[in-house]
């Protein structure tokens, strides 16, 4: 499932109507205080404006459920682009904090990117050739202190205000970037849809022995080098009256196959 | 698909390396340039997912400020007392299942120091020696991009008293066939039997590859080092080595090998957990025991003993050294 956050709703309303994204009831949903939408792969939250409301916000959505991957998307001023303009965030930072260096994946390359800073209060100065809003630090930094993978984080973020361009809260420059945007948005819910689980190795240990923990985890280790050989019947070829027995035929029979580099 | 380059802003202040940094950036299309503080920042993070990156590495440009040099102990070496391997590389573009680099980096991103004046003004501090590139990295994988060879081919010519050692799985010989051999740097291949290179050294060259390569640089006179480390044991294991070693020495002459090494498949213990993780094929694993704090092939003896008597009929015994 992938978790989309946002500021505010002006923000997210072309990713709620794009993406079809239904507004959960509030005694149901991920965050009471906060409105949420989803259909079955995407969550999105609106936040709130400030570092203190998204981390709340997240630190709440993460609580009640679980997400493969977070994306923040939101509006950021720039000094030198026109309102509309939309970057990935290559690298993330605030002052006198160090900074993120997010994975930057094949899909996102169709994006341009900037540096990103998070600031207090709305930016008037614009003194580096780089993003400024007011959300992303907090957001990735909440993420990595829960020990979210920075690989699972990104920040898309749509110019809407510069030294020349005032902020206003529209939809209009999420609309015009929205073409850019949803195909990736898309991409990225298909890719950390949740796939079906995986064989559990538990059905291949015979059910009239007994398997202490620990024999449970060397099992769990040499089903996994059985399957990377394609061998997985070795363990239903086994016949031992006890556990370890069992375990070291099928660990011999496994490394005899391992070996053969054919 | 464009290229991500980190760089350390430092490196902008010497005119040296800003003009190094620049020379590399002309040499990629259109990459993505992302300025730090420090390497660390983006290599050293913990968490990081290397099989993720090592799709599709960065390449991140730094400074090397401490320990240029680390002493190998003379067991690991090939007959000096004062040996020391330094890297201008961390990580390589080739993917061995048994990599340690898997265990011991949590990034694949490549870290390429560029200060080699300061590697250069470590190495004259120590004086004589041998000193090895290639343990963090290939030697010669990404030569056209970090120039190594053309920086320390004419600084090893004006130490004849030193050697350098360039160890690689690569068949990347351009800088060698254009510059006349000199007699203080050995050319070293690791070697493996083919099925193994082809199945656990992904991305290498081949052994034929790598054998056409010995070849022209032997013809040119440069000097051969053959790396049978590590051998990898195999079922029939020995059928495999001896067709191995028939191969190579009909190919390389005994008067163009400088040195042997020979060495089976070892992981520091505190390098298995990461490794374990990321390498591609956990067969690399099967018949192999903790002995102390290193994981070893449990056909280690067997394998070394027989490899060696099987040496010593193609090279003399001062050449080969048993790590």
């Amino acid at each position: 499932m992938l978790l989309i956050a946002s500021a505010f709703l002006k923000e997210a309303a072309p990713f709620i109507h794009h993406l079809c994204l239904k507004k959960e009831e509030p005694q149901s949903s991920l965050c009471p205080e906060k409105p949420v939408y989803t259909n079955e792969k995407i969550t999105l939250i609106i936040t709130g404006m400030g570092k203190k409301a998204m981390e709340k916000a997240l630190i709440s959505s993460m609580e009640k459920r679980a997400f493969s991957f977070y994306l923040n998307i939101g509006y950021a001023g720039h000094p030198l682009h026109l309102p509309g303009k939309a970057f990935f965030a290559q690298k993330i930072s605030q002052e006198n904090a160090s900074s993120f260096y997010p994975h930057i994946f094949p899909f996102m390359q169709r994006l341009s990117s900037s540096d990103l800073i998070s600031v207090d209060k709305m930016e008037k100065k614009f003194s580096k050739d780089a993003l400024y809003d007011m959300e992303g630090y907090a957001f990735f930094s909440t993420l990595i202190e829960k020990r979210i993978p920075l690989e699972a984080i990104a920040s898309f973020k749509v110019v809407s205000d510069g030294p020349n361009h005032p902020f206003q809260k529209t939809s209009l420059w999420m609309e015009k970037a929205a073409s850019e945007l949803i195909p990736l948005v898309e991409r990225l819910a298909e890719k950390t849809q949740r796939i079906g689980d995986a064989p559990d190795f538990l059905i291949y240990l015979p059910k009239s022995l007994h398997f202490t923990t620990y024999q449970k985890e060397r099992a769990k280790k040499l089903f996994h080098l059985a399957q990377s050989l394609g061998e997985e019947k070795v363990f239903t070829k086994v016949t031992k009256t006890n556990a370890q027995a069992f375990l070291e035929t099928v660990e011999h029979m496994i490394e005899q196959k391992a070996l053969d580099y054919a | 698909m464009r290229k991500t380059i980190y760089i350390e802003k430092d490196l902008l202040d010497d005119p040296i390396l800003a003009a190094r940094v620049d020379k590399c950036l002309f040499s990629f299309r259109d990459p993505r340039v992302i300025y730090c503080d420090s390497y660390q920042e983006i290599f050293s993070r913990k968490q990081q997912n290397f099989r993720l990156q090592k799709q599709n590495p960065a390449l991140i440009l730094a400074k090397k400020r401490k320990e240029f040099l680390h002493a190998i102990p003379e067991k690991f070496g090939i007959g000096s007392k004062n040996s020391y391997y330094f890297s201008h590389l961390f990580n390589c573009p080739f993917d061995c299942s048994y990599c340690f680099l898997q265990g011991m980096y949590s990034s694949a991103h490549f870290v390429w120091f560029i200060n080699y004046e300061d590697f250069q003004n470590a190495i004259d501090q120590k004086g004589e020696g041998h000193f090895f590139s290639g343990y963090d990295g290939d030697s010669l994988a990404l030569e056209k991009t970090t120039g190594f060879l053309h920086h320390f081919l004419p600084f090893f010519a004006k130490r004849p008293q030193s050697l350098l050692e360039v160890r690689t799985k690569s068949a990347y010989i351009k800088p060698f066939l254009c510059t006349d051999p000199i007699a203080n740097c050995v050319i070293a291949w690791s070697l493996n039997p083919e099925n193994i290179i082809r199945l656990l050294e992904k991305k290498t060259a081949s052994l034929e590859k790598r054998l056409q390569a010995m070849e022209k640089v032997a013809e040119k006179g440069w000097k051969i080092g053959l790396r049978f480390d590590p051998l990898m044991y195999q079922k029939d294991f020995l059928p495999h080595l001896d067709q191995l070693f028939q191969e190579v020495f009909t190919r390389v002459q005994e008067r163009s090998i400088h040195s042997v090494t020979l060495g089976s498949f070892r992981v520091p213990k505190s390098y298995l957990k990461l490794l374990k993780k990321n390498t591609q094929d956990p067969r690399i694993f099967a018949g192999t025991h903790l002995e102390g704090n290193t994981l070893k092939s449990l056909w280690e003896n067997e394998c070394i003993k027989k490899a060696q008597e099987r040496l010593e009929n193609y090279i003399p015994k001062e050449k080969l050294f048993v790590i």
